[in-house]
């Protein structure tokens, strides 16, 4: 996990401003969905809800379906989604990228844990 | 036995007393009525319907009646009873037929959850089925009911009714209901439609309808596969535009126009998907019917 956070290139005060998690899709029991020409259509078993992802939110999705039952940490699935930058931007970069799992967690479509 | 087959006075007896059992589609309806105008708009529009035995079963049990009250002389209304029930306020006395095919529409609607129902015409062509779904006003029935009048087969006007497993819609061949301008528009595109007399001042305006075609009552145990889902919309002046639609925003249209989307779940969810999938999907605007009905004849089935 450290070795990816430094591939990453967080900057120390985001480390400290918010702890890495790991994150994963919902599981199959409550969570299907679709894809077509990577537009994401996912229904929340919990909240019987129907969402339409964006196309910042359909990456994030189907990275971490890519990513499978383990997960990703956050600085892999910004590498996987070929967001990760040099320096000064990753930090931004990561937050919005909390931002959008955050999202789909609370849809009922991603979970989290610690990293 | 088609209703055509029994006399005025067999239908006024039936309406009267045991009722009508009527099938349309997958359902029969057992329909009992004594108001005159109900019983005219009846023999009309269900002429070539299938008439089921008087003691056999029924999926819904209707009447439109008048109230038993004083109202019944002073200024007449009308009720639907479904069972021993009547869910609606009651309407205007010249609203019996609007009336009862609205509650027609609502008996399958929310009580057959075997199927997926959505708000929407569908026609047919070549064994593929066209959905349009759209809200009131958007022209679904004023284009469903010019498509009819250019070969594609009716199979609702109002519901598509589709079976999880086969995902096959299954035809509800029934009254096409019109409204307002779209009254004269279909008249004079389609001068051999049959109508009833308009009933003015409804909920929804100037509401008349016409009787369906023939053909697509014969063929109404004859259901159609997925072929295109269509989101109309008409629009004064307007060219006719068709535009692809992402197929993940055509599933969430098709979701916003659900009656019991919520009742199959997960397992709706999968139906629209795989529905949507074997579809193409398309915005249509328009506001020339000719050139609508034109555009949409040379429409590929999709693969």
């Amino acid at each position: 996990m450290v070795e990816d956070h430094d591939a990453a290139g967080l900057t120390a005060a985001w480390q400290a401003a918010a702890p890495l998690l790991n994150w994963q899709l919902a599981p199959a029991a409550t969570l299907v969905w679709h894809a077509w020409e990577g537009e994401v259509v996912a229904y929340a078993s919990p909240s019987a809800s129907t969402h339409l992802l964006n196309e910042a939110s359909s990456a994030v999705f189907l990275a971490l379906s890519e990513a499978g039952p383990e997960g990703s940490s956050e600085p892999r699935l910004l590498d996987s989604l070929g967001e990760a930058s040099a320096d000064d931007d990753s930090a931004a970069e990561l937050r919005q990228l909390r931002d959008i799992l955050d999202s789909l967690q609370r849809s009922g479509l991603a979970e989290s844990r610690a990293a | 036995m088609k209703l055509a087959d029994l006399s005025p006075p067999q239908i006024r007896h039936a309406l009267a007393h045991e009722g009508l059992a009527l099938r349309t589609g997958p359902v029969v309806n057992r329909v009992r009525s004594r108001i005159p105008a109900v019983i005219h708009a009846l023999s009309l529009h269900y002429a070539n319907h299938p008439v089921e035995a008087a003691d056999g079963f029924a999926d819904f049990h209707v009447q439109v009646r008048r109230p038993r009250n004083l109202r019944r002389w002073a200024q007449p209304q009308v009720v639907f009873d479904f069972d021993e029930l009547t869910p609606f306020a009651p309407l205007p006395g010249d609203q019996g037929f609007p009336m009862l095919e609205w509650g027609l529409n609502w008996c399958i609607s929310h009580h057959c959850h075997q199927y997926l129902n959505l708000h929407a015409a569908v026609v047919e062509r070549d064994g593929r089925a066209m959905l349009l779904p759209a809200p009131p006003g958007s022209g679904k029935s004023t284009l469903c009911a010019g498509l009819v009048h250019r070969g594609w087969r009716l199979l609702s006007d109002e519901l598509a009714v589709i079976a999880p497993e086969s995902l096959t819609v299954q035809p509800v061949p029934r009254p096409v209901s019109l409204k307002n301008a779209s009254i004269d528009v279909i008249g004079a595109f389609a001068p051999e439609a049959v109508f009833s007399p308009t009933v003015r001042d409804t909920n929804k305006g100037a509401v008349a309808h016409f009787r369906p075609p023939e053909s697509a009552v014969a063929r109404a145990g004859q259901p159609a596969a997925p072929g295109w889902v269509l989101l109309p919309r008409w629009q004064a002046g307007s060219s006719t535009r068709l535009t692809p639609l992402s197929k993940a925003r055509c599933l969430m249209q098709l979701v916003d126009n659900a009656f019991n989307y919520n009742v199959h779940g997960r397992a709706g969810f999968e139906t629209l998907v795989a529905w949507v999938d074997r579809s193409d999907c398309y915005e249509f605007v328009y506001s020339d019917l000719d050139d609508a009905t034109r555009l949409l004849a040379n429409l590929q089935a999709p693969a």
